[in-house]
């Protein structure tokens, strides 16, 4: 049995490691891309949808029940009954 | 960001005459890679739902699955718009007397290389496959003197203008080059 939370966290740390490449790649193109209005607008499509995925999943997270677990054999036994 | 009007080495009289990328029709597969990245989960979603209806009522399986899903969307989502950006800052910069060859490789490597259009000795443009005869894109080779590596122009849209372009105005750097070298030096003699 795996504590639902534990996932919370792995999420939340490649959410970090997200944000920090997406920093990154927007550091790159706004320092080397030519003056235009191209280098803004995909920059911003790029932040807008980014960061609506994470607001969707923010919303759904908040209504979960953090102190669940998860079971593995429980699932695999449940979903593929031969087992 | 890079300003036309203010390019590294830039002379006061210099003047920018063309910027180049690639087609945007090398875009496409990165297109059909977003469309493909985007409807795997929800086609493994619909999947699931037509299989295993009563998977969705296991909430903390439901919660893992959102989890992984929305990372995987979000790293995509990334990966697509670092190769975006590897697209937009390769650019080829033609000014009346230079060319400027700017290349990004991957997000932490870049190239800028010069050629100084009086050096140009021979220019060839290509266009090879279907795709490109269609849309009238593909390479342009700059040769220089005395060396064995060429300035590749990749992807280019109309390369054929874009080499009679550098030809012509070469060729007119050329003269001006040889007409500042005779100011300053004179006329060589011909019995030496």
């Amino acid at each position: 049995m795996i504590p639902l939370s534990i996932f919370l966290i792995i999420w939340l740390v490649l959410l970090l490691a997200y944000v920090a490449l997406a920093f990154i790649s927007i550091v790159q193109m706004m320092r080397f891309a030519l003056v235009g209005k191209m280098a803004y607008f995909s920059t911003f499509i790029f932040l807008s949808v980014a960061a609506i995925i994470i607001l969707i999943v923010s919303i759904y997270l908040t209504t979960v029940d953090w102190t669940l677990n998860l079971s593995f054999g429980e699932i695999i036994t449940q979903q593929i009954p031969i087992l | 960001m890079m300003n036309l009007k203010n390019l590294p080495g830039q002379a006061p009289d210099e003047n920018v005459v063309k910027v180049l990328r690639r087609h945007w029709l090398t875009l496409l597969p990165l297109g059909f890679s977003l469309l493909f990245i985007l409807l795997l989960p929800i086609a493994i979603a619909i999947v699931i739902e037509i299989i295993k209806p009563d998977l969705y009522s296991n909430q903390a399986l439901t919660t893992l699955l959102v989890l992984g899903g929305s990372i995987f969307l979000l790293f995509a989502w990334l990966f697509l718009y670092q190769n975006y950006i590897d697209y937009y800052l390769d650019i080829w910069i033609v000014t009346d007397r230079r060319i400027l060859n700017i290349e990004q490789h991957g997000l932490f490597g870049r190239t800028v290389s010069e050629l100084r259009l009086y050096r140009v000795q021979d220019v060839t443009s290509e266009v090879r496959g279907f795709w490109k005869t269609m849309f009238d894109y593909g390479e342009v080779y700059i040769q220089t003197a005395g060396e064995e590596q060429r300035f590749i122009f990749e992807d280019i849209p109309h390369p054929n203008d874009a080499a009679k372009l550098i030809l012509e105005m070469s060729e007119v750097q050329r003269k001006k080059h040889l007409e500042e070298a005779v100011e300053e030096f004179g006329m060589p003699d011909k019995k030496s």
